[in-house]
């Protein structure tokens, strides 16, 4: 099954190595728990033309993965 | 030929009458579902996802007011939406999946609408355009009510970002010539009571006309932003397949 991905998410960890002005920055793999794989997964099963228009679908999305984690 | 120029007229009786400073009416309506992935094949988490969803939106209704030139298009019974989370979660996916997850507003003399997002009360401004109905000869009962075809083709950004086109097939009430119908659908020469959008289809269930005269259709007061802003807002949301 097709794997979604949230364009909109991007795990980004800011490590502040001091006060003094230099900061560095990392993008690090996204990673999924079981629950918003499951949802992604529920996703491309309920609407796979991907026809919802995307705040629907980023509701859909957040209510399948809490719904799941009520469950688990 | 015949038909077209009965169409025509009753468009412009429903262009006059649906417009009268002494009209009001108060339609509900229910929805159902037509989504074909509801007896998919799933697993015993996505079959209860499904059955919860589906139990929610029975207890759904909706409302649509008008007056004069003015419509609102609102959830009815949202309040009674008990404080149970795993409800409210079924109950937002019932809205998102197969209703409305907005309030909608038109005033027609105007020329503007808007509408509200019910999850953070965002208020988005549009300009009222003429909708490009295609309508048939197919015609059925509803109700007591002769009810003709009429399908619009809505472009609209899907979740993967791309343009869609969806047909939205209405069925309309010529016998009750008012403009108005489920959320921003309007603008034929009857009142819609059967509207097919993507996997859901709104029904009337109870319609009144003309025995509101109380009625005051007033669009909500707050910070708005327009159309063009809410579709770059919505554009965060998109989900690309891999």
């Amino acid at each position: 099954m097709k794997k979604l991905v949230f364009t909109a998410l991007a795990v980004v960890a800011f490590s502040a190595t001091s006060f003094a002005e230099t900061r560095e920055v990392k993008v690090d793999e996204i990673l999924f728990t079981e629950c918003e794989d499951w949802a992604m997964d529920q996703m491309a099963l309920q609407d796979p033309g991907d026809q919802l228009p995307p705040e629907e679908a980023h509701d859909n999305y957040r209510s399948l993965v809490e719904n799941c984690d009520r469950n688990t | 030929m015949r038909n077209k120029i009965a169409f025509f007229c009753l468009y412009m009786f429903s262009f006059y009458s649906g417009y009268s400073q002494n009209l009001s009416g108060i339609v509900v309506y229910k929805v159902v579902s037509e989504s074909p992935y509801d007896n998919a094949e799933n697993d015993e988490r996505g079959k209860k996802m499904v059955e919860g969803r589906l139990a929610s939106l029975a207890k759904q209704t909706f409302l649509l007011e008008f007056i004069a030139s003015k419509s609102k298009f609102v959830r009815n019974n949202s309040l009674s939406i008990n404080d149970d989370k795993g409800e409210q979660l079924y109950d937002k996916m019932a809205t998102s999946y197969y209703s409305s997850s907005y309030d909608y507003y038109l005033d027609n003399s105007a020329g503007v609408g808007m509408f509200k997002y019910s999850r953070d009360g965002t208020l988005v401004t549009q300009q009222v355009t003429e909708k490009e109905w295609d309508i048939s000869t197919e015609s059925k009962k509803i109700g007591d009510y002769l009810c003709y075809k009429a399908v619009y083709l809505k472009k609209y950004m899907g979740r993967d970002g791309n343009m869609k086109t969806l047909p939205i097939t209405a069925w309309f009430a010529p016998s009750l010539p008012y403009r108005y119908g489920p959320k921003q659908y309007y603008g034929l020469p009857g009142l819609i009571l059967e509207l097919h959008e993507l996997y859901g289809v709104f029904l009337a269930s109870e319609i009144k006309i003309g025995e509101e005269k109380h009625l005051s259709i007033e669009f909500p007061k707050g910070k708005t932003i327009t159309e063009e802003q809410y579709n770059e807002r919505a554009a965060a949301f998109i989900i690309k397949s891999k």
